[in-house]
């Protein structure tokens, strides 16, 4: 293992061309995520059609380089301009801008870059540490487990995804639709091709993805005629030197609230679609509860800018763990990291880690160093981010519709490609206009062929159906994902109801049985627990409403 | 599609016929089409604010339509302009739509346009050695 670890180290850190496509996917990450508008997703699936050339290894390092810089450069616009560059820097915002008006830009800086840099170490620890644990877990999983997964997967990311339950169950649904056009993997039929010899080969899942996130955004950034003729940003703040020292001393002293934001972000991470947009609030609420200056948060408390930059980096480390242990993405960029790996005819999953140790040893590896390439490249990207900052977004967006078109011509060298891009472009811009969130139809998209080919080995060594409620982990993954559907309405629901009183409990419960099943001790161990704390919970909540009662 | 789905040919193999993971994807769709159908029909609209098609301001969707349209434009011609001149001609005409039209601007625009098509065209062609669409016109030349 040892010899695996050193021989990735060598192939990405003495390897000049791996290292100069890092840097330059950092710094391009950074203004990505830096740029309002813009999001790292979209950083990482405009890099994607370079990585065409490249190898397997030296693709999946340039997006890291993106991912990492992406969400160290959300920071940068929202504490100089109060303007959060993306999701995932929102509660940044609510003390990173404060610390700057009240003339500590140089300190509220480098609050947020070693807070990113410390919540990223701490998750590729982590991520170092869990994967092959769960990719050796991954391997007990059958056909029936693995279609299971994939089901929960989805209906998670329709949850959490926010908005109408319903419309994102439609755009899973037509993202699952979507995969099945083409000669299907188990029989090669062909379906739905209506007479068209381009359709036999079905959507390439990148066109559609670029098509669905990439193009259809860049639509939205345009609409706003003022807006898409101003410069990005009206105020795009000024040149500041960022104070590191001070900033790390005031973090270490602070390490309580480092760990915990950290782990918040990995598990954030883990969950299918739960990214760096969910964390780094999470983050932020228990950083203010466990504070004892809470009055202080929203004026510039350092506690307020910790929590969000370490949590939202430390998500992209829990994302890499589901993609590299059982090749489920975390997210969308995780997603895109699966079809750039597929290009390269490499499938991750649980066996991913064992037969390809020297590339996923080399993602650990890449994922460590870029962290080290986004503190190191922080204020020269600040310059540039000064001066693009200036530009228009039409411009932008019309050079961006016009690579992305070069970009998905490179993939497979035909024209087809432009139209399915240009069609997802079209729906998913109508899609995003009428309120079906996009999340589930591109999560669709990726693992539908997955779960087909699962349910098909499934019916294929048995026919009985109820294999899927009898097996512990398929019945395990579709109790999560009964959990997840109803979870929207356990957030709407009163606080003290009856329903959000027993949610938890029963969920808690309803977990622990599959377990239960488990020929393993340990696991009995956790579903007793497991017990006991639904147990606990429903008893508390007895008391309270007695004492309520009375 | 539903009824597509009927025809999708069994070539008689044993396990899982082509037609039925598409067949339960579609008809679960239509089970959450209705359900929202009939929520739209629950859900109280007041109907002094609730708008009609001929309501709705057709001149926000203005800037995504011309995307389209030269988008469209773009591809349709690509056979015959190539990359290279249908991509300078796509983003020229998309920033003078969309940024306005004047001699200062035009000059930059166009600028704009050759520059960084030139310069992705260039990356594509001899740095990652993919063969991009000539052209016919740049053929017959």
């Amino acid at each position: 293992m040892i010899d695996v670890i050193l021989q990735a180290f060598a192939s990405i850190v003495f390897d000049p061309v791996t290292l100069g496509l890092m840097l330059v996917g950092t710094l391009a990450g950074i203004l990505a995520g830096a740029i309002p508008g813009f999001t790292i997703a979209m950083g990482v699936i405009l890099t994607l059609p370079f990585t065409f050339g490249m190898t397997a290894i030296q693709g999946l390092a340039t997006m890291l380089g993106v991912f990492v810089g992406g969400f160290s450069g959300g920071l940068m616009s929202c504490m100089l301009t109060g303007i959060p560059g993306t999701p995932s820097s929102v509660a940044t915002t609510f003390d990173g801008f404060p610390l700057v008006r009240s003339g500590k830009p140089g300190l509220a800086l480098g609050l947020g870059l070693w807070s990113s840099f410390f919540g990223g170490m701490i998750s590729a620890v982590i991520l170092v540490a869990l994967a092959p644990q769960l990719a050796f877990l991954g391997l007990e999983f059958g056909p029936w487990d693995y279609f299971s997964l994939i089901i929960f997967a989805l209906t998670i990311t329709v949850s959490l995804s926010g908005g109408n339950i319903v419309k994102g169950l439609i755009a899973g649904l037509l993202g699952l639709f979507a995969a099945t056009v083409g000669e299907d993997e188990i029989n090669g039929v062909a379906r739905f091709t209506f007479g068209f010899d381009e359709f036999k080969q079905g959507f390439a899942f990148l066109p559609v993805l670029i098509g669905l996130f990439a193009f259809s955004q860049l639509l939205t950034d345009v609409e706003d005629d003022k807006r898409a003729k101003s410069p990005l940003m009206e105020k795009s703040g000024t040149l500041v030197r960022v104070e590191h020292r001070q900033a790390i001393a005031i973090i270490l002293k602070r390490w309580i609230n480092l760990f915990r934001s950290s782990f918040i972000g990995i598990f954030t991470g883990i969950l299918p679609a739960a990214g760096g947009s969910i964390s780094n609030i999470l983050a932020y609420d228990q950083a203010k509860k466990a504070s004892k200056n809470r009055s202080n948060f929203g004026k510039g408390e350092y506690d307020g800018i910790v929590a969000p930059e370490a949590a939202n980096n430390a998500t992209a480390g829990g994302a890499l763990i589901m993609m590299m242990a059982l090749g489920i993405p975390g997210d969308i960029v995780t997603a895109v990291m699966l079809g750039a790996l597929m290009i390269h005819n490499i499938i991750p999953g649980p066996t991913f880690i064992q037969d390809e140790p020297l590339l996923a040893y080399g993602v650990f590896i890449a994922f460590f160093v870029a962290h080290f390439f986004m503190v190191g490249l922080q204020a020269f990207s600040l310059r540039i981010f000064l001066l693009v900052t200036k530009i228009p977004m039409y411009v932008l967006a019309s050079v961006i519709l016009a690579y992305c078109a070069i970009g998905v011509f490179a993939l497979h060298n035909v024209v087809f490609d432009i139209w399915v891009m240009f069609f997802f472009g079209v729906i998913g811009y109508f899609m995003k206009k009428l309120g079906f969130p996009l999340a589930p139809m591109i999560l669709g998209v990726v693992l539908g062929k997955l779960a087909e080919l699962n349910l098909a080995r499934a019916t294929g060594i048995s026919d009985d159906l109820l294999l899927f409620f009898l097996r512990p982990w398929s019945l395990f993954f579709l109790i999560m994902a009964v959990i997840s559907v109803i979870f929207p309405f356990y957030q709407d629901a009163e606080k003290g109801s009856k329903f959000s009183n027993i949610y938890v409990p029963a969920s808690v419960f309803a977990l622990a049985v599959p377990l239960f099943f488990m020929e393993s001790t340990t696991r009995l161990i956790i579903a007793l627990i497991m017990v006991g704390i639904s147990f606990y919970f429903i008893y508390k909540s007895f008391i309270k409403n007695k004492l309520l009662t009375n | 599609m539903i009824n597509s789905s009927y025809y999708i040919e069994d070539p008689g193999y044993q396990g899982m016929k082509a037609s039925y993971w598409p067949r339960i994807i579609l008809w679960l769709l239509s089970i959450m089409s209705l359900v929202m159908l009939v929520k739209s029909f629950a859900n109280k609209v007041d109907s002094i604010n609730a708008g009609s098609f001929s309501q709705i301001n057709y001149m926000q969707f203005k800037n995504a339509l011309i995307c389209f349209g030269m988008f469209i434009f773009f591809l349709t011609f690509l056979e015959y302009l190539g990359m290279l001149l249908g991509g300078i001609l796509f983003v020229f005409g998309l920033l003078t739509f969309l940024g306005g039209f004047s001699i200062k601007k035009s000059t930059n625009h166009l600028i704009i346009s050759v520059v960084t098509i030139g310069v992705m065209w260039s990356i594509f062609t001899f740095g990652l050695k993919v063969i991009l669409p000539e052209g016919e016109l740049i053929r017959i030349w």
